[in-house]
């Protein structure tokens, strides 16, 4: 399988501190990315390499088959960038910003300023005069979108984007991002806040001490990180409960119509047979699993 | 091309931006006032040279004190006066526009946003180098036109060899712009604000331009010891063909004329004399001046001594050295100081490369 990005061994040593170790990543095209961890855990060096910013220590990254270490300029011509608290010229507009930043692609005058304008529409601020040095942070973060589009990318890297934004900036950011993603565009979103990487994404890397510790779907990662976990079943009967058995099950806490158990597995097929056999209505039988932001939260930062 | 772009715009923001306006402005007034002051100067020394020529024809001066008569004042003595001024407001000038070129663009942001699109990192620190050397050329283009300027309405017309050290002169001067500009951008690049960018430029140019000299001059002092008197030498007067020469002693005095005998002594005495206080003098300017060429301004104020008078700044009391001579041609005047002119240059270049390097290897997330 050809992969859209891809990085092969990645390493990025400052100093004496290993930023990324090791980083093999394979993002399929189409692929809403969210690349999790907490801060400083190497997700902005990681991004910088792929987009050509930073040379690593060792390893390769390809995007579209294109070297990042090798040939960033070409990376840049196919990929946009939001960086972490992105920043802009503040003496000058959102247009003139723009206009700098697109005279470095190949535009001819006329294709610039008709990309600028349909881009400052997109992120309403089109008519926005003022300098950048008296936007907001939503505003910012909105020309920060702009500029990342301004050569129509086919990957697009978004490095903790929504931090500072307030409910309904982030929500407008979302809902951008998945724009974006049905017009085809591959978005690799970095954050260390998992309900944000959860909402959009569709696979998930978790990193942590510059290392991958997980990858794949939602589901795969809970399920992968479930390994040691305890399922909670809560269990109501109409009618009187008996006694049960199973081998999975670990603890129990009962009375007579109530149970709530600790088991190693699902064992809610096990036991809807057991009860039915032996004639005991059922009125609520359910698993209690624990969502992913609880397992990662117990997982990266020990529970706190 | 990629510098380019980064230059024009490094350039328009230059020449917009308030603080360069600010001094540039004081600058142009300064030149505009010392141009006004060096010109009266002129035309009062045009004046006396005239006066001395018409009493010569005249013949009311002797003929061996014409020997010792000053040349015809150049026009370039009209520059004199704005040497010292254009050193310290070109230097505050040059450090203002480089002492926050990247600093604030890592404060800002900026430069993540734009080493995203496809440019090299070089081309941002060189196309930073271009532009504010095209702002420079834009400040002595528009200086000097207004020197020439004066220069016209005041009717002074210079010679082919006259305007050709005004040019070498506003050349040396785009350099010193330079050199101050290199150790501000180098700053600029180190510092991790524009806060420490500024105190570290400050710093620099604090030990390069007052406490080095000042050591050198320290260390000159300690190194070439007792500066020589002239002991036992009779005050007497006679003649050494051009003018008179009289020595003095701490002893005595003696009026009457002396012997051949005593004359050939004090002829020897005043010659030994003359050695060791050339040979005083000369190790104590060696050391000062090994000193003086890790400063900018000291070397800028040399070269532009040179250019503009003919004098060098240094101090000579004895023998050849660099004396004044009106005749020397570009060429003569530059290369006597050819050391200076290379450690202008060589500051420069060290600072950029050192900007240079440092700025590739910068941690920009």
């Amino acid at each position: 399988m050809i992969f859209l990005i891809e990085t092969k061994n990645l390493t990025k040593i400052y100093g004496k501190k290993c930023a990324v170790e090791n980083l093999d990543l394979n993002i399929e095209d189409g692929d809403i990315f969210g690349f999790l961890g907490p801060n400083g855990a190497g997700k902005s060096t990681t991004i910088f390499m792929l987009a050509g910013m930073i040379e690593p220590t060792s390893g390769e990254a390809f995007v579209n088959g294109i070297s990042a270490t090798k040939n960033p300029l070409e990376v840049k011509e196919i990929i946009g960038l939001l960086p972490e608290n992105v920043g802009f010229y503040g003496h000058l507009n959102a247009k003139q910003n723009l206009e700098y930043f697109s005279k470095f692609y190949g535009f001819n005058k006329s294709e610039r300023e008709r990309r600028i304008k349909e881009l400052l529409e997109l992120v309403d601020l089109e008519n926005v005069e003022k300098n950048v040095s008296e936007y907001s942070k939503g505003m910012k973060q909105r020309l920060g979108v702009a500029q990342a589009l301004l050569n129509d990318p086919d990957v697009i890297f978004l490095d903790e984007p929504t931090g500072g934004l307030d409910p309904k900036g982030t929500h407008q950011f979302r809902e951008m991002i998945r724009a974006l993603n049905k017009e085809g565009k591959t978005i690799f979103f970095s954050s260390h806040i998992l309900p944000e990487i959860k909402e959009v994404c569709k696979t998930i890397g978790i990193i942590l001490d510059g290392k991958l510790i997980a990858v794949g779907t939602p589901n795969e990662i809970k399920r992968k990180f479930m390994k040691n976990e305890l399922y909670t079943i809560k269990l109501e009967t109409i009618d009187k409960l008996p006694e049960l058995h199973h081998s999975d099950i670990v603890d129990i806490e009962c009375d007579s119509h109530h149970a709530l158990i600790k088991a190693r597995s699902d064992i809610r097929h096990d036991l809807s047979t057991y009860l039915h056999e032996n004639n005991v209505r059922i009125y609520n039988l359910e698993l209690k699993e624990p969502d992913l932001e609880e397992i990662f939260l117990k997982s990266i930062y020990g529970g706190d | 091309m990629a510098v380019f772009t980064v230059a024009g715009k490094e350039f328009r923001d230059h020449i917009e931006n308030k603080r360069f306006l600010v001094i540039f402005g004081a600058l142009l007034l300064v030149v505009i006032l010392s141009m006004s002051q060096g010109i009266k100067d002129y035309n009062q020394a045009l004046e006396s040279y005239k006066e001395m020529t018409s009493k010569i024809e005249s013949s009311e001066i002797e003929p061996e004190v014409h020997m010792w008569m000053p040349e015809k004042p150049s026009i370039l003595l009209i520059f004199y006066r704005m040497l010292n001024y254009f050193a310290a407001i070109g230097a505050v000038l040059a450090i203002a526009m480089g002492f926050d070129l990247i600093s604030k663009e890592k404060e800002e942001g900026s430069l993540k946003s734009l080493l995203s699109h496809p440019l090299h990192r070089d081309s941002v620190i060189l196309g930073k180098l271009v532009g504010a050397v095209a702002t420079f050329g834009v400040v002595m283009l528009t200086v000097t036109l207004i020197c020439t300027g004066s220069l016209m309405i005041y009717g002074i017309s210079p010679s082919s060899d006259e305007f050709l050290r005004i040019i070498a002169y506003m050349l040396v001067s785009l350099l010193f712009l330079i050199s101050f500009f290199s150790i501000a951008i180098a700053c600029s690049v180190i510092a991790k604000s524009s806060g420490l960018s500024v105190t570290y430029c400050i710093g620099i140019v604090l030990v390069l331009s007052f406490m080095l000299p000042a050591f050198g001059e320290a260390v000159a002092d300690q190194y070439a010891g007792e500066m020589p008197t002239a002991s036992n030498v009779y005050t007497y007067t006679y003649s050494t063909g051009p003018g008179t020469v009289t020595i003095t002693t701490e002893s005595s005095t003696k009026s009457s004329e002396p012997t051949e005998a005593e004359k050939e002594e004090m002829q020897k005495k005043w010659e030994e004399y003359q050695k060791k206080i050339e040979e005083y003098w000369q190790k104590k300017r060696n050391i000062e001046h090994m000193f003086n060429m890790l400063s900018p301004d000291k070397n800028y104020k040399e070269i532009s001594n040179r250019l503009i008078s003919g004098r060098s700044s240094e101090v000579f009391f004895f023998g050849e050295g660099k004396s004044p001579k009106e005749t020397e041609t570009l060429a003569e005047r530059l290369s006597s100081v050819w050391s200076e002119i290379f450690s202008l240059l060589t500051l420069s270049v060290v600072m950029l490369i050192g900007a240079y390097l440092k700025f590739m290897r910068l941690d920009i997330r």
